[in-house]
């Protein structure tokens, strides 16, 4: 019988030409590349959720205006569409406000931007419908984002959101805040007063500007779970060894600040080290404090009143929790959390489970028919207009 | 260092590039695998790796001294350095004085040398003990040497045995025995003695390479194995990374030959290597690590030492989930032994086969020629053999076989229920060979292989729940529920489903081995198939395990 090794010999000599073993490489990727495809499909569907993100003249993220694309997962599958300002709406909404009409400005990230539902079924939508029953003549300018943070928001309420003339100005808080705030740097604190800290915040925009033009990558946005799920493990890889980098360089500097001069106890040294580290989460919250603060400036100075929706934190079917921040200064603001609602019907299913976690149907409607009670209830539209 | 994680791939990357560039200097190749042993195994706690090179002198010299009547100054003088050098690095020297996070963020590390030797006589404790223990060794050595060679060489075989037993024992079992003699003391003589529990870390892996080595000085006593001279091969082959922390436990006779010379690589090797180690991480972080969360999710609130006495009414859920645990247990510790297996392949290495397919197994005596074949095998040279065996009539038989087994139960922890455990597959292993024995067996009727399968899988499944359960209230209720409240609900189907979905792979390529009568069927199917399986398997990993994964069961033991 003959060896591994002179069978290999043998098939360099008179085996196929150097044409054919490419092809035929070729051709087993593309068997594996299918075989994979179909893996997910069975196994371990992924949610397939393109983002059409562009920069905005002011700095930050939109939505890629007038786009037609499809959110597809194992839960659903909507159609988005967005007007020629990115706005997800089939019609375009003018700057000026007709008279009579009310309007809110939304910002948030895509809980707002209604990932998850139909146009119908968003919470935005169904808060406008409920506040139409009521009786208010109201129009929605939905500018939310997808990963926008309150400083981003901030940005674009200052940029575009007034423009629109606004009554109410509604903004969404999500746990990720706090930290989206940070890590824009579009805003620091100088002295305690909020200060712009950079032009620009637009983290892989241009890249996705450039990818998104190429139709086979729009296919394969769209279409290919495999594609789908390569690129949110790669994002989580890149996020996961960034943190830990960041981590590490933390570390060290703390541990080179809390050098000791003299040798120290070292439970003094982890007393110094836990002061630093509660310093670094009120940095957080007080730039966000600020940025909200101003918001709500912003917002009064266009004659309109702030409503914050606080969007829960799923741990599973039956715990939510909140991520707004219980500091002082935070209470200041009219706040909407659906909480005890969600606590009512814990069990149901109010967050998409396969999905990256947004709200069912049932979710939005809860969070949507409650903000608007509580608009009508406080009556953040104001008087009727003549 | 675990297996599935990033540091070991990162770790046997770079000690594979150096092996194979070593190809041509195998004894180069003992020195790197030595040292990334150590390395590997140092990864978890550096002071254990100390307990291994007192086991590694201990018992190198013993296997001279049985063999050559003498261990030889050059012998001695290198052993004695070594296990000095070994309490220097691994227990006296203060590594955290090495600080190299400072490159984080541009500044150069801080290396103070200097800092790397203790302030204090505490801290050079352990390197003055071992000096006295030395002195020690080499007085009793000496006094030894006076002995008739005969006696000489069980007196230095009793010494390697009392040495490894004491270690193990007071690693594993000290604060168990201090536990159940107070206990002991309180029901027989009323009284509650003070207990001497300490608070001792199980260091990893100890119970496999104690019984690895202690089998090398009693083959080498019974003639089966030449020792080696080497100090570094033998070193090497009681610390082979790959099977160091969970087996498979190899014999000396076996694998220290592959130590004494260059080692070949082929395609073959190293397809089955990559296949072994694909194969095993999909069983390890696919079905175990997924299959685990049924187990933990109906297990988990009776762990611990007071559980609830009431008796669930879903003996159906409980069921599945000893079912789960089933096949955790065997993905866990067969995905383990695979993976072991193909990384010293890859290596030129061939160590031994730990599982064939044990649930198919149709007799107690023919699970366990399946299951965990290098801890049976063990068990039955070394102690069922020696103890008398089956020569000792039928009750001498019955009761080799039970203190066996219930030796064995207690090798797994220090715990009762694996003395249950244990005692409960003597009793299953002595009704067998009773009614064997009388000729008492099944009518021939088809299906009867299949019946027997079902039955003994039965009794395996049993034997899980002793072995899952933390505590012996836990077994009674769970028993209770499961024969006496056998109903489910809708989240027990849901759980058999989820266990079906992780497990289906594993029952289907089962079926082939056992279908095709070899462990590694794919070898001659065609390439688009063994594209297609690698693709699943590849993709499985990586889509499907959690991303928070768990340590190998048979790490605790």
């Amino acid at each position: 019988m003959p060896s591994d090794r002179t069978k290999i010999s043998n098939s360099r000599s008179g085996g196929p030409s150097r044409l054919r073993r490419i092809l035929t490489c070729v051709a087993l990727c593309a068997f594996v590349l299918l075989l994979s495809e179909l893996f997910l499909r069975i196994y371990a569907p992924v949610p397939m959720l393109p983002r059409y993100i562009a920069s905005a003249e002011y700095g930050v993220r939109m939505n890629m205006p007038n786009q037609s694309y499809a959110h597809t997962t194992p839960d659903y599958e909507i159609q988005i569409q967005t007007n020629s300002k990115g706005i997800r709406s089939d019609r375009e909404i003018p700057y000026e406000k007709p008279n009579a009409k009310k309007r809110i400005v939304a910002l948030g990230d895509s809980f707002l931007m209604g990932y998850g539902a139909h146009p119908d079924e968003m919470l935005l939508n169904v808060m406008v419908e409920r506040l139409r029953a009521a009786g208010e003549d109201v129009e929605l300018v939905n500018l939310a984002v997808s990963g926008f943070g309150n400083a981003e928001e901030l940005v674009a309420l200052q940029a575009e959101g007034m423009k629109y003339e606004p009554d109410l100005v509604l903004i969404g808080w999500h746990g990720t805040d706090l930290d989206d705030n940070v890590r824009s740097g579009l805003f620091d604190l100088q002295d305690g007063k909020l200060t712009r800290a950079a032009e620009t915040f637009l983290p892989a925009v241009k890249s996705r500007e450039i990818l998104f033009r190429i139709p086979l990558y729009r296919f394969l946005a769209g279409h290919s779970q495999l594609y789908n799920w390569f690129r949110d493990k790669v994002g989580e890889a890149v996020k996961t060894v960034l943190a830990d980098v960041r981590d590490a360089q933390s570390a060290a500097a703390q541990a080179k600040q809390l050098e000791p001069t003299a040798p120290a106890p070292a439970a003094d040294l982890r007393q110094e080290t836990a002061e630093e580290s509660a310093e670094d989460v009120s940095y957080a919250e007080r730039l966000t404090l600020a940025i909200l603060r101003r918001i709500d400036q912003v917002s009064r100075d266009g004659g309109a009143e702030l409503l914050i929706i606080d969007i829960p934190e799923r741990l599973n079917r039956t715990t939510f929790r909140s991520a707004y921040p219980l500091g002082p200064g935070f209470e200041d603001f009219n706040l909407f959390s659906p909480l005890p609602m969600f606590e009512e019907r814990k069990g149901e299913l109010l967050y998409w489970e396969r999905s990256h976690g947004h709200f069912t149907p049932l979710g939005n409607r809860i969070v949507g028919e409650g903000a608007a009670d509580l608009i009508l209830e406080r009556n953040l539209l104001g008087p009727p207009r003549e | 260092m675990l297996f599935n994680s990033v540091e070991f791939l990162v770790f046997f990357v770079l000690v594979y590039g150096l092996y194979l560039a070593f190809q041509k200097h195998y004894r180069w190749q003992n020195v790197l695998l030595l040292a990334g042993s150590y390395f590997f195994y140092g990864w978890w706690d550096i002071r254990f790796l100390f307990l291994i090179v007192i086991t590694t002198v201990v018992d190198y010299n013993t296997a001279l001294i049985i063999r050559n009547g003498t261990s030889s100054a050059r012998h001695r003088i290198v052993s004695s350095l070594y296990l000095m050098t070994a309490s220097l690095l691994f227990l006296t020297l203060r590594w955290d004085a090495l600080d190299f996070s400072p490159l984080w963020i541009g500044d150069s590390p801080e290396l103070d040398l200097l800092g790397l030797l203790p302030r204090s006589l505490a801290g050079w404790s352990g390197f003055l003990l071992t000096t006295a223990a030395l002195i020690g060794a080499n007085i009793v050595y000496f006094v030894m040497i006076r002995l008739e060679r005969d006696v000489r060489a069980r007196v230095a075989l009793a010494l390697s045995i009392t040495v490894n037993l004491g270690i193990l024992g007071f690693f594993k079992y000290y604060n168990f025995f201090a536990d159940s003699f107070a206990v002991l003391f309180e029901n027989a003589l009323g009284f509650t003695p003070d207990r001497f529990t300490l608070d001792i870390v199980l260091p990893v892996g100890i119970s496999f390479y104690t019984f690895q080595s202690m089998s090398y000085t009693i083959d080498t006593f019974r003639r089966d194995v030449e020792p080696t001279e080497s100090l570094v091969d033998f070193a090497a082959y009681l610390s082979f990374f790959p099977q160091l922390v969970a087996g498979p436990i190899e014999r000396g006779k076996n694998l220290l030959p592959q130590f004494r010379r260059p080692r070949s690589l082929d395609w073959e090797q190293i397809r089955q290597g990559m296949w072994l180690i694909a194969w095993g991480m999909y069983k390890k972080v696919v079905i175990a690590d997924n299959v685990a969360a049924i187990v933990n999710g109906t297990f988990g609130p009776y762990d611990g030492a007071d559980p609830s006495s009431i008796v669930p009414d879903d003996g159906l859920r409980i069921f599945v989930a000893v079912l789960a645990f089933a096949v955790q247990i065997y993905a866990d510790f067969s995905g383990y032994s695979d993976i072991a297996r193909g990384t010293a392949k890859l290596m030129g290495f061939d160590i031994m086969v730990n599982f064939r397919l044990p649930y198919i197994a149709k007799d107690p005596s023919e699970f366990w020629q399946r299951w965990h074949i290098s801890l049976s095998t063990w068990l039955r040279d070394y102690l069922y053999i020696p103890l008398g065996g089956n020569r000792s009539g039928p009750l001498g038989t019955y009761r080799n076989l039970m203190i066996t087994m219930i030796l064995g139960g207690l090798w797994h922890g220090a715990a009762w229920n694996f003395v249950i455990w244990g005692l409960y597959q003597g009793t299953i292993l002595v009704l067998y060979r009773f009614f064997d024995e009388r000729g008492w067996r099944l009518p021939d009727f088809r299906g009867k292989g299949f019946f027997k399968g079902i039955v003994m899988f039965g009794f395996v499944l049993y034997g899980w729940l002793i072995f899952r359960a933390q505590n012996l209230e836990t077994i009674r209720i769970f028993t209770l529920s499961i024969f006496g409240h056998p109903h489910g609900s809708p989240e027990t189907f849901a759980e058999f489903k989820t266990l079906l979905f992780y497990a289906h792979p594993l029952i289907i390529f089962q079926y082939l081995q056992v279908r095709y009568a070899t462990l590694d069927p794919m070898a001659k199917w065609p390439l688009l198939v063994r594209v297609a399986i690698w693709t699943f398997i590849i993709m499985s990993i990586l889509a499907l395990a959690p991303s928070e994964g768990g340590e190998f069961i048979y790490f605790a033991f």
